[in-house]
């Protein structure tokens, strides 16, 4: 395989992970709209729901627009989170969960953003969906805090703090699991795109 | 409150669409559901129909329905 299409490859493969990422965000968080019953939160949550389905739908045009199928990705960012850091059992636990997560896409996103040369049309996607993403981190931390009567502060602070830990090495184990794809992408080679 | 077991009982069939005679205490929680998220599901409306608050800390041992069963019922009383 030539650097060519390598890169190509890899592109193809990043923009899929993503887009199943997001997919099966929608899933969940759609799954949690049904059950939740807290007003205050029923309604951010829906629209987050609504937000990932949005960004899978882009992250599709993104790869039709660029000439390319998307890969059916079955292992994903939140699986490898499950398996690292167990179940989150409470309502509590799955926004900290999903704050450390958003917070690492914006970062992934951002990363993604500054590649040299990076097609439009992905510049543009990444834009589009990184702006949802800030109001996420916002919701989110707002809905921690409104929590804190029943949960506690210290609770909270510290569950965080235990799934920023595994954040860590989820994305460290990521780098090396496709360490040839991300360095492809995101090193100091431009990405060279169709 | 006062919960009856039956009741969760129906609860988690209706989130598994599953017969209810099919939820048995002895039921591994890993033979009930496909997917992990669909278990995250079923913690979030127990506990959002009881009133009740799980923690990870909780799960530690529960492996079988009549496990999480007695463990929402411990937490409603």
């Amino acid at each position: 395989m030539t650097q060519k299409s390598f890169q190509e490859d890899s592109q193809r493969w990043i923009l899929s992970f993503y887009r199943s990422s997001e997919i099966n965000g929608a899933l969940f968080f759609g799954r949690l709209s049904r059950s939740i019953r807290d007003s205050r939160i029923q309604a951010d949550l829906t629209k987050h729901f609504a937000d990932e389905s949005q960004h899978a739908w882009y992250w599709t045009k993104c790869l039709n627009d660029l000439g390319l199928q998307a890969i059916n990705i079955h292992e994903t960012y939140q699986d490898q989170y499950l398996a690292s850091i167990g179940m989150p059992t409470n309502m509590m636990e799955v926004l900290a969960i999903t704050q450390v997560f958003e917070r690492r896409v914006i970062g992934q996103y951002g990363v993604h953003r500054h590649v040299e040369n990076l097609n439009p049309i992905v510049a543009q996607t990444l834009d589009t969906i990184m702006e949802d993403e800030k109001w996420h981190i916002k919701w989110v931390n707002d809905a921690l805090k409104m929590m804190e009567s029943d949960y506690s502060k210290e609770l909270i602070d510290s569950t965080l703090r235990r799934y920023y830990e595994a954040d860590q090495e989820v994305y460290a184990k990521t780098l090396v699991e496709h360490g040839e794809r991300m360095t492809s992408l995101f090193g100091n080679t431009a990405l060279k795109l169709r | 409150m006062s919960v009856q077991k039956t009741e969760i009982y129906k609860e988690i069939a209706r989130l598994t669409h599953r017969k209810l005679e099919t939820i048995q205490d002895d039921v591994p929680l890993r033979n009930l559901v496909a997917e992990s998220f669909v278990l995250i599901e079923i913690m979030i409306e127990l506990q959002e129909t009881y009133g009740v608050i799980i923690q990870q800390q909780d799960m530690l041992g529960i492996q079988t329905v009549g496990d999480l069963v007695q463990l929402v019922l411990s937490k409603t009383h």
